[in-house]
């Protein structure tokens, strides 16, 4: 037993080297959590700028431009050693851009090559790279490889320097797909799919790096679209939200739930709300990527839902022996008004653990807060969305999330990273509504949610009461669809609809 | 003591909804009176209980007692199951009122979703009928039906398919005929009018029940209610221009007044039946009484009718083995049971008739009901009130079968005492029946009966603080509706964890 630990930790180690950031959500636990920050303080944040910010050539798919960014440092480049942003575009581009200067070191497109016409399905399904890549671990030169998917479901393997081809593509999905980002743990890639985009199953998919098999399970429910894709826990077992979908357990049923799978895709455990048919029946979909953490001898994940509670588990028996009762539930934390959309949790968690030991989990939600979720800190009302921090107790043998604090209010709040003591996240500035009085669903197209974005805007706050210690203003002129912060070393990284990547930091650092 | 069905007869409810989400294709809505423009009161398949879970499961979900100044009737619900609206997904039950207004409630939540107060209705003094209350607003929706052939040929509607999204209106609304006897189409999201109201029928008229089929609305008047003759109308709203005036015609019947709770019956043929009460009959001159009137749509041609002294009931249609059945009640309590034939040559000699439903005598009220099972035998069900000493009143429960080569209706069961039944609705092999009580010693009692033998498996026991006002049952995805003389809305059904 010891043996496969001490395995495991060596292989998860290498993919969280340094300061990097070279997954989505930081890591394929998805917390969210920059440990390695050293340049970023409480006192130095107030000076943050937008240090750089590049235009790329990449042509937006429906609402989906520019993806998370992945950061590694120390990449051996012909221009000598450098750190290197990695990232990927919806027209099926992945740039690598030098992450001091912002200069772009290289782009690779990738040429639709299916059989099927590459075609949109409207707001989501963009049919193009939607899939964040990720990361490998560096060689013994330091050379790194990111892996990114293109439109046409192929996998490609691009050396981190130059945005060359190190293997050949390989089948790995179906075209026209949606995809959400890549996970990598034990050389096995892993995704998940939802929306049934381009007529295909969705499912979770691995690929192993080694033997090129790729495989995939079908837990028959919703989509599965936590915009982090699978978060992997400490012995390798993805976890992931089955959007909205009937949950018939005797069938092999899994939507409205959290699927435990094995690392060769085999179900493995599930959790599913004990209201999750009127979760269903409300479109309330189980689609936030869960955040995996150790706490004292246990493993445990938090998840949420557009209902907007948290759902603490116990990794060992995530829904408990009925599958219906997690550790434990929150009261909700906003959607009162029980919508589907521009409400509710979306995205993904984040959690850290600060030098006393306390356990914080943090969730970004959308639209007006609960009328009954009172924090014991709140900056003011909140209508348009916001960050909650909640602190994991043990109170009487039970364990608990306390509410600590919730930010401002903010232009639908987007899941945040956490470096340093502080909570870094950021309002898209997207227009989430799906449907009108006047239109109905006819609502949701793109043409018409693009008119109505405005700005993102990013926020530092201190994490322990959610003050907030600077913020971007008005400086990114553009909203960002289905994006993520990114941190490391001093400088915070978003790619907005535009095409535009910025990097915020500290001028001379 | 009878109550006049005019003194109750409701804002004419019919609703026809979009395409679900398509991840929740089972939700159903509850378009009409009776469920459908057959008002055969049956919810075909509901995926929310079993006959097993109602004893189990069913409870008091919800009621509501809305702000009422007037005082005035609830009337049954109309139920949209999916509306995926800027609120979100909601199951919405749309409560009309006899003083125009309009009550709509989030039916999982039990919340208010909008409230409109029209403030059109126009105190009616010019006869008793109609000074019992204001007149009534009536839901439509601008859904499109359309007819199409099921396997085997037996015409059916289909599903509403969704109408273009349309800049000016929406794709889900609702038409409401308020008291000023104008057409409104109303967004079923939060009540706007995107187009101003159309005159269709005279002020004050307090239309019947009713009924829309081929995007065509029908509706029936009576003399005496703001200056409106006995008539039976047709408003066209087919045009897809919406702001282009609806064509509405009319037929004048000139006799007795239309019965029956549920207003014009359509069959899936499309023919509009609509009967009358007693009063003079000359065929010759438009003059009809005691008449099952058989009508074209769209123009209300005269197709056929049928003579015969009438209960005071709307009858039921169906298709059984291709063949479209009208079933209609008489005066002295029997079932008439009728084809197009009926309709024809004497104009008075039905397929078949049943006997008096009950031994001792009583009266069929309101409207009949009809459902299927799988095995493809054909079930009426006949509200009886009064009868023999003891006796208040039942559900009557009949087959359709073939004796001798002919189609008869055979009685298979007969409720417990109900006091004041109204016509019962039917889901998953449970028929609900609702004692509607008599508003001094009895109280609304809903009940839910085997179908096949009318074994009583659940009712609402003592809960009920009021008697019922004799507007109807709802029932929709699990849940049964019915509003009682107090201005409440009772829920009754399978909890749904929130």
């Amino acid at each position: 037993m010891r043996k496969r630990n001490i395995a495991v930790c060596i292989c998860l180690a290498g993919v969280a080297v340094g300061a990097d950031w070279p997954t989505d959500g930081g890591d394929p636990q998805r917390t969210g959590w920059q440990r390695n920050e050293k340049v970023l303080t409480k006192d130095n944040v107030k000076n943050l700028k937008v240090l750089w910010k590049t235009k790329l050539d990449n042509e937006p798919r429906e609402m989906h431009s520019l993806l998370p960014p992945l950061i590694v440092e120390n990449i051996p480049t012909r221009a000598g050693l450098k750190e290197v942003v990695i990232e990927s575009g919806s027209s099926d581009n992945v740039y690598g851009l030098d992450a001091k200067s912002g200069e772009l070191l290289w782009k690779k497109h990738f040429t639709y090559n299916s059989g099927k016409p590459q075609r949109m399905g409207g707001p989501l399904c963009p049919a193009g790279l939607v899939v964040t890549p990720t990361v490998g671990p560096p060689n013994a030169t330091g050379a790194r490889i990111a892996y990114a998917v293109s439109g046409d479901g192929m996998l490609h393997s691009l050396n981190a320097a130059d945005g060359e081809d190190v293997a050949p593509p390989a089948d790995f999905m179906p075209p026209n797909g949606k995809a959400y980002s890549l996970n990598l743990v034990n050389n096995t890639l892993y995704t998940t799919t939802a929306q049934g985009c381009g007529g295909n199953p969705n499912k979770v998919y691995s690929f192993d790096l080694a033997t090129r098999e790729t495989k995939s399970y079908n837990p028959k429910g919703g989509g599965l679209w936590g915009r982090s894709g699978a978060a992997i826990g400490f012995d390798g077992t993805l976890y992931a939200p089955t959007g909205d979908g009937a949950y018939v357990p005797g069938e092999e049923r899994y939507g409205q739930a959290i699927i435990a799978v094995t690392p060769d895709l085999k179900y493995k455990d599930h959790y599913a709300p004990s209201n999750a048919a009127f979760l269903w029946k409300r479109d309330l979909d189980m689609q936030v990527t869960p955040a995996v953490f150790k706490y004292k001898d246990r493993e445990l994940l938090v998840s949420s839902s557009k209902e907007c509670r948290l759902w603490l588990m116990d990794a060992k028996s995530i829904g408990g022996a009925d599958h219906r009762t997690p550790l434990y539930r929150t009261p909700l934390l906003c959607n009162e008004d029980v919508n589907f959309a521009a409400a509710g949790i979306w995205g993904s968690m984040a959690t850290w653990e600060d030098t006393k030991g306390t356990r914080w989990i943090l969730a970004s939600f959308w639209g007006p807060a609960h009328s009954q979720f009172k924090p014991p800190i709140s900056y003011g009302a909140v209508t348009r969305g916001a960050v909650v921090a909640l602190k994991l107790e043990d109170k009487a043998g039970k364990l608990v999330l306390t509410p600590v604090w919730m930010s401002h209010d903010m232009d639908m709040a987007e899941p945040p990273v956490i470096a340093n003591g502080m909570v870094f996240a950021y309002g898209s500035g997207e227009s989430n509504a799906q449907a009108s009085p006047e239109l109905g669903l006819g609502a949701n197209t793109s043409a018409i949610r693009i008119k109505n974005s405005t700005h993102a805007t990013v926020y530092a706050y201190d994490a322990e009461t959610g003050k907030e210690l600077w913020s971007s203003g008005d400086s990114i002129t553009s909203f960002v669809h289905f994006g993520a912060l990114s941190i490391s070393n001093g400088r915070l990284y978003l790619g907005a609809f535009d095409s535009t990547l910025y990097a915020i930091g500290l001028p001379g650092r | 003591m009878t109550k006049s069905i005019w003194a109750v007869r409701g804002a004419a409810l019919l609703l026809t909804a979009c395409a679900a989400h398509a991840q929740l294709g089972r939700t159903l809505d509850w378009t009409t009176f009776g469920g459908d423009a057959q008002r055969t009161g049956w919810e075909k398949s509901d995926s929310k209980f079993t006959k097993d879970e109602v004893a189990k499961q069913f409870q008091l979900l919800w009621k509501v007692k809305p702000e009422n100044p007037a005082k005035s009737s609830l009337l049954a619900p109309v139920i949209i199951g999916n509306l995926i609206g800027y609120r979100g997904f909601k199951e919405l039950a749309f409560i009309a009122t006899s003083d125009d207004a309009m009550y709509v409630m989030d039916a999982d939540l039990n919340r208010m979703y909008w409230q409109k107060r029209y403030g059109t209705a126009k105190p009616l003094q010019d006869s008793a009928a109609c000074t019992a209350s204001n007149a009534m607003p009536t839901l439509m929706t601008l859904g499109f039906r359309r007819r199409v052939s099921a396997p085997g040929g037996a015409p059916v509607a289909s599903p509403a398919p969704r109408p273009a999204p349309n800049p000016n209106f929406g794709p889900r609304a609702i038409y409401l005929i308020t008291a000023d006897g104008m057409l409104r189409r109303v967004n079923v999201a939060n009540g706007a009018e995107a187009v101003p109201p159309v005159a269709v029928l005279p002020a004050g008229a307090r239309p019947s029940v009713l009924n829309m089929f081929d995007n065509v609305i029908y509706a029936t008047t009576n003399e005496g209610c703001g200056g409106a003759p006995t008539a039976v109308w047709a408003v066209d709203i087919s045009n897809p221009d919406q702001t282009a005036p609806p064509v509405v015609k009319s037929l004048k019947t000139q006799g007795g007044p239309f019965v029956g709770l549920g207003g014009p019956v359509v069959s899936n043929d499309g023919t509009v039946y609509v009967q009358t009460g007693e009063g003079a009959v000359s065929a010759g001159s438009n003059q009809y009484s005691n008449t099952l009137l058989a009508l074209s749509s769209k123009d209300l041609e005269v197709k056929g009718y049928f003579t015969a002294p009438p209960a005071n009931v709307t009858p039921v249609t169906f298709t059984w083995q291709d063949r479209e059945f009208v079933v209609s009640a008489t005066k002295d309590g029997r079932l008439n049971l009728l084809d197009s034939s009926s309709f024809e040559g004497d104009h008075k000699t039905p397929l078949s008739q049943t006997a008096p439903l009950t031994s001792g005598g009583g009266s069929i009220w309101g409207g009949l009901s009809s459902w299927q099972e799988e095995g493809g035998t054909r079930w009426v069900l006949a509200t009886v009130w009064g009868g023999a000493a003891g006796h208040n009143g039942s559900v009557v429960a009949l087959k359709l079968e073939e004796k001798d080569g002919k189609p008869v209706l055979s009685k298979a069961w007969e409720s417990r005492d109900l006091v004041r039944p109204v016509p019962p609705v039917i889901a998953n092999g449970v028929v609900f029946a609702l004692s509607n009580g008599d508003g001094k010693s009895t109280r609304a009692t809903l009940y839910a009966l085997d179908a096949l033998t009318g074994k009583e498996i659940w009712s609402t026991g003592s809960q009920v603080t009021s008697a019922g006002n004799l507007s109807g049952l709802t029932i929709a995805n699990g849940r049964v509706y019915f509003a009682t003389a107090d201005g409440t809305l009772w829920v009754f059904g399978v909890p749904l964890e929130i």
